[in-house]
């Protein structure tokens, strides 16, 4: 039997976050004391009295604490010494399942803005994920995190990408996310998508209107009408050079991050990448979102941001060979994961990975419940076809042979 | 034996901020212990001398080391101190692991890890390591360690050097990390000290002029606090914090015999709560601190929040507010400090400050400041009833 694969989630803890990651999560008013609040919260005894202090206003309100709950397990999990420590916390709800694996999707946190931080690099986390892979050699399956502004330089880039995943070392795929503050198509990535499209080498990307994103401000992006691009066909750059343009000009928007940061990670910035790479074998991770496939997306996304992008997903993965999808955080939500079934036995059913975002999800629902709702959902055969079959597909490369 | 009461009011008022200061000290070390402060701040100072922007974050990884992370309580806390030796072999194998050379196999699906050939000679794989590490300050430094642990005539570096000159200089930047850890303790003892001196009305303008005007209570402190500094003196073998133990307890000797009720009871409830998440040492300390500032008050200092005094007495509607317990003398300054002014306030407020501010210096600095008082006191001649004074030294 092929191994059950959680092709999605993360074992980075708030050590390889910057300092100033908070900036995301405050109003801005608070954006100086970021750094601050960050050390606090890693603290369990902060986050003990921030608990009691936040559950008593609830109760005092009235209103629903386990939200909290969850949202405070979220960091307290995120605040293990250790990637090993947050692995340790996985494993236990995968303990009635035969022989799994698990993606650990490494992230480059080090280009959210321009703003000093003592954070270890990207380097020191892919160290760790090594040691924690000499451990459970037959389990965990790395990816490494490439973004293009890392090293300033194309060939270096390749390079050192390519000191992780020759034979000696431990990483099976790519991660990118492109919300953190570059476009997919950024040219600086072109020698990356070579090299995986002729090794076979699997790419997850990030597609989903939420989650983390770039901390700075548009200004100070790379976010211009004019963005180089590995691919100059007019018919894909046109219309996204114009979404730029509107995005541009729509001055309130600008100042929403949250929003703005869409502009990296829209489905169709990656039609000059799959035009240019039809072989390319890239995940569109999240499949949309739920609120995407659920058609509840929020109406302050502009319209300039459309169309649904689950469509657009479902399209691509008619469209190009080796596009894949998985239904990480989405199936946190039972009525999007009751949309998603039917597709599973569709034509593409075939080309959707199982996957939970652990530990993100863990602001909806611990591991063990996510896992239970979707085996109930989906059912044993289906669960087998995305975890089993489709992600043995997906990991194929030289790698992974 | 000099007798004036401005030094004996000073020498009094030493001593009282002396025993405040340990219970400051222990509401910080509680506080330290709660939060992890000390782990926290060397796991700063270690990122700080491992700090590599352009090779690895070898503060980072040295904390995944078995011999640095076996250190810790539990998954959630950080050692918090680390041998120099232990620094220095961590650090060692830390970067050496960077020569090794494992990979990953695969045979029928399934995967292994193949450890390389390692190099058995730690310093070699150190020397390898450092060689193929990103030009930066710390190769530099690493590789002077290493150029100093060479020994020419057997032509082989000795770990032994290697590991001494890593814990020297490890053990050079704590000597100066802990005088930064001080500096970052100061704001917390002023909050510290702040708290105290609300929970237990201390406001030092007032506990000076009472102690002025009052010589039965100036002299009873003027000689607990001389008891203090002999004990204090005398205990030439201990530990600085050691001495502040004996002297607290030889003034306790007093305390369990005065069975009157607490005059503390506010900041017994809040100690209270923080017993609740301390360890049994803590919770002896925080008991001997309370029983002694309780001590404190029934000896007849002015602390604690009465309804004869100020700012509770602010509150009070009665006219006749010069009922203050304290008062020996037709003392205006008594009366007008129980009513209400923005004079009142002003120095009431400046009575606190400098009560905070004073605790924050410390136990170790009052008494040591106590025995100099003590002895200028003690080296003064007392003045003869002719008027001539002899000096007696």
């Amino acid at each position: 039997m092929k191994p059950f694969v959680n092709c999605h989630l993360h074992l980075f803890n708030s050590n390889c976050a910057p300092d100033y990651y908070f900036r995301m999560v405050l109003p801005k008013a608070l954006d100086p004391f970021a750094n601050l609040i960050k050390a606090f919260l890693e603290k369990k005894t902060t986050r003990w009295a921030v608990q009691a202090g936040l559950w008593m206003a609830i109760k005092i309100r009235g209103g629903d604490t386990s939200a909290l709950s969850r949202y405070l397990e979220f960091v307290k999990i995120g605040s293990a010494a250790s990637q090993a420590d947050v692995f340790n916390q996985i494993r236990p709800s995968y303990n009635q399942i035969d022989k799994v694996r698990y993606i650990a999707l490494t992230l480059n946190m080090d280009h959210m803005a321009h703003y000093n931080s003592t954070h270890p690099p990207i380097d020191s986390q892919l160290r760790e994920i090594i040691d924690l892979k000499k451990t459970y050699p037959d389990n965990l399956f790395p990816f490494v995190s490439v973004d293009p502004r890392h090293l300033g330089d194309p060939d270096q880039l390749l390079a050192w990408m390519q000191q992780y995943m020759n034979n000696d070392k431990f990483f099976y795929g790519i991660k990118i996310y492109p919300a953190k503050g570059f476009f997919p198509f950024d040219p600086a990535l072109d020698k990356i998508y070579a090299f995986a499209e002729a090794n076979q080498i699997p790419i997850m990307t990030h597609c989903t209107r939420v989650g983390s994103y770039y901390i700075d401000t548009i200004e100070r992006s790379c976010v211009n009408e004019n963005a180089p691009t590995l691919n100059n066909n007019p018919a894909l750059m046109d219309p996204i050079r114009n979404r730029i343009r509107m995005l541009l000009a729509d001055t309130k928007t600008c100042k929403n991050n949250k929003i703005w940061c869409n502009i990296f990670t829209h489905p169709e910035h990656y039609l000059p990448v799959l035009e240019k790479y039809p072989q390319l074998k890239l995940c569109f991770a999240h499949y949309g979102g739920d609120k995407e496939v659920n058609r509840t997306t929020a109406s302050d996304y502009p319209a300039y941001l459309s169309p649904n992008w689950h469509d657009l997903i479902n399209q691509y993965l008619r469209t190009y060979t080796n596009v894949y999808t998985d239904i990480s955080y989405t199936l946190s939500n039972a009525d999007a994961l009751k949309k998603i079934k039917p597709l599973i036995s569709s034509d593409i059913g075939h080309k959707i990975l199982f996957g939970t975002d652990y530990y993100m999800v863990q602001q909806e629902n611990p591991e063990k419940h996510i896992l239970g709702q979707a085996i109930e959902i989906l059912g044993g055969v289906d669960m087998d076809k995305i975890a089993r079959d489709n992600a043995d597909n997906y990991l194929k490369s030289v790698y992974y042979p | 034996m000099l007798s004036n009461p401005y030094i004996e009011t000073l020498i009094a008022l030493i001593f009282i901020y002396a025993l405040l200061s340990t219970l400051v000290s222990i509401l910080n070390e509680w506080f330290n212990h709660f939060i992890s402060s000390r782990g926290v701040f060397l796991k700063q100072v270690i990122n700080n001398m491992l700090f590599d922007p352009i090779n690895q974050s070898y503060g980072y990884l040295l904390y995944r080391h078995p011999m640095i992370d076996k250190l810790r309580k539990d998954n959630k806390s950080l050692p918090h101190y680390i041998s120099a030796e232990a620094f220095a072999m961590a650090t060692i194998e830390t970067i050496a692991e960077d020569a090794v050379k494992d990979r990953i196999t695969q045979e029928n699906g399934i995967f292994k890890l193949q450890e390389g050939a390692r190099e058995k000679d730690t310093v070699k794989r150190f020397a390898t390591a450092v060689e193929n590490m990103g030009h930066s300050e710390l190769k530099k430094l690493l590789r002077y360690f290493l150029e100093r642990s060479y020994n020419a005539t057997t032509e082989k570096y000795d770990i032994e050097i290697l590991k001494k000159e890593i814990a020297g200089w490890f053990n050079e930047h704590m000597d100066r990390a802990s005088g930064w850890y001080k500096t970052k303790q100061r704001p917390r003892l002023i909050l510290l000290g702040f708290i105290i001196a609300i929970a237990m009305n201390v406001d030092s303008i007032h506990l000076t002029r009472v102690l002025m005007t009052n010589p039965e209570l100036r002299t009873k402190f003027v000689n607990e606090a001389e008891k203090s500094a002999d004990v204090f003196a005398n205990a030439t073998d201990s530990a600085v914090d050691d001495k502040i133990r004996t002297v607290v307890d030889s003034f306790m000797a007093h305390a369990d015999k005065d069975t009157s009720p607490s005059r503390m009871q506010y900041l017994n409830k809040a100690v209270t709560q923080l017993k609740m998440l301390s360890d049994s040492a803590q919770q002896a300390a925080f008991d001997k601190s309370l029983r002694m500032t309780d001590q404190m008050a029934k000896m007849g200092l002015p602390f604690g929040w009465q309804d004869d005094a100020a700012p509770v007495s602010w509150l009070n509607k009665h006219e006749d507010k010069n009922i203050h317990s304290f008062a020996r003398t037709n003392d205006n300054y008594f009366s007008k400090r129980n009513q209400f002014s923005g004079w009142s306030l002003l120095v009431y407020l400046l009575g606190i400050i400098i009560t905070a501010i004073s605790l924050s210096f410390g136990a170790p600095f009052w008494f040591d400041v106590l025995l100099k008082f003590v002895n200028i006191r003690r080296a003064g001649a007392k003045p003869t009833e002719t008027g001539t004074n002899s000096n007696k030294k």
